[in-house]
């Protein structure tokens, strides 16, 4: 009887631990990449955020005291629009050729009489940002995908009257 | 009691038939199935809300650019020139929209300027009447209703999708040019 006993005890032993090694496996495999994605999630918000806030103060501010792209790119980069000089580390690790920054002025020639205007808008890409991902066999680095946030300024009232003639 | 466990068919100490070999494939199968579900449903939550997002934020801009935008109108219909901006500004983020000099793609997949639903209301009485807000929603009112989809198709009834109708909406008050056009009649210009 104790004979039969260890042996099946053995026997379990090895199932479980095939066992063991497979849900071990699945199961890290779902919490690292929920790690994964939820770093993702964040990082992508975070900087969603900032190139936001990147747009108001062009808009704002920045459009008040006549602002560069250079500018507001510093705005995404380090949150001020001044650069901080080289070796300042950037939000995220974000470069300066991840983001572009253009300012765009629609000239608008009313036909109804009302005078012929410049309306000015800046739009902020972020493009070609790198994710890193940890989970096995897919783990490496990523495009992400493109961050457009697009920011009405103002109404160019300087405009000149014969602009649409 | 200790030999029980050797004999098969045999009753254990609750009452149910011993052996577990036949039940760990029905058990895996009830428990990946939960388990899916719960992941795909919250990837489908997720996915609709990450997309709702992206549309409140287009309606925001779109408002926030009809406020700036010179308005010709003497009513509270606005000239098709703008209704057509605002529309394109939403979708696309630009007011001159996607054209072949300039391509662009929706906000939000499939979305289109038909969906977008843009009112202004007048403040003011007798003959001093100014526009007074700018609102733009997804849906709703004379615009073609949106339907966000999520990842997943539906299955047995499983939710793939909402409905915009009228949400999400952002409204700014005007702050642009009047410059009413007497040419334009009631039903707009």
């Amino acid at each position: 009887m104790q004979k039969i006993r260890s042996r099946r005890h053995i026997t379990s032993g090895g199932n479980v631990l095939v066992e063991s090694a497979l849900i071990l496996l699945a199961f890290f495999g779902l919490l690292i990449g929920t790690f994964d994605f939820g770093q993702f999630l964040y990082v992508h918000q975070s900087l969603v955020e900032r190139v936001r806030y990147a747009a108001r103060w062009a808009a704002t501010s920045g459009a008040a005291n006549g602002a560069t792209a250079d500018q507001v790119r510093n705005m995404v980069l380090y949150n001020q629009s001044t650069s901080p000089g080289s070796g300042t580390p950037t939000y995220f690790n974000l470069t300066a050729s991840n983001v572009t920054v253009t300012y765009t002025t629609d000239t608008v020639c009313f036909t109804s009489g009302a005078q012929d205007s410049l309306f000015k808008r800046v739009t902020i890409q972020v493009s070609g940002y790198q994710y890193v991902i940890l989970s096995p066999y897919i783990s490496g680095t990523y495009t992400g995908p493109t961050i457009t946030v697009d920011q009405p300024i103002y109404q160019d009232f300087s405009s000149p009257t014969t602009m649409c003639s | 009691m200790k030999q029980n466990h050797l004999k098969q068919r045999q009753l254990d100490s609750r009452g149910r038939w011993g052996g577990r070999s036949g039940l760990a494939m029905v058990e895996f199968a009830v428990g990946s199935l939960v388990l899916t579900m719960v992941f795909a449903g919250t990837f489908q939550f997720g996915y609709m809300f990450y997309q709702y997002n992206l549309l409140e934020d287009a309606v925001v801009t779109a408002a926030h650019w009809a406020a700036q935008y010179t308005y010709v109108s003497t009513t509270s219909t606005p000239s098709t020139d703008m209704l057509t901006k605002v529309q394109n500004m939403t979708v696309y983020g630009d007011p001159n929209g996607s054209t072949s000099t300039n391509p662009l793609n929706p906000v939000v997949p499939n979305l289109t300027t038909a969906n977008v639903n843009f009112t202004v209301t007048m403040s003011g009485s007798g003959t001093q009447v100014v526009p007074g807000t700018m609102t733009v929603a997804i849906g709703g009112g004379s615009a073609t209703n949106f339907t966000v989809n999520g990842i997943f198709p539906s299955w047995h009834g499983i939710i793939a999708s909402f409905t915009a109708n009228g949400k999400p909406t952002a409204t700014y008050p005007f702050q642009g040019v009047y410059a009413p056009d007497p040419t334009c009649s009631a039903s707009g210009c």
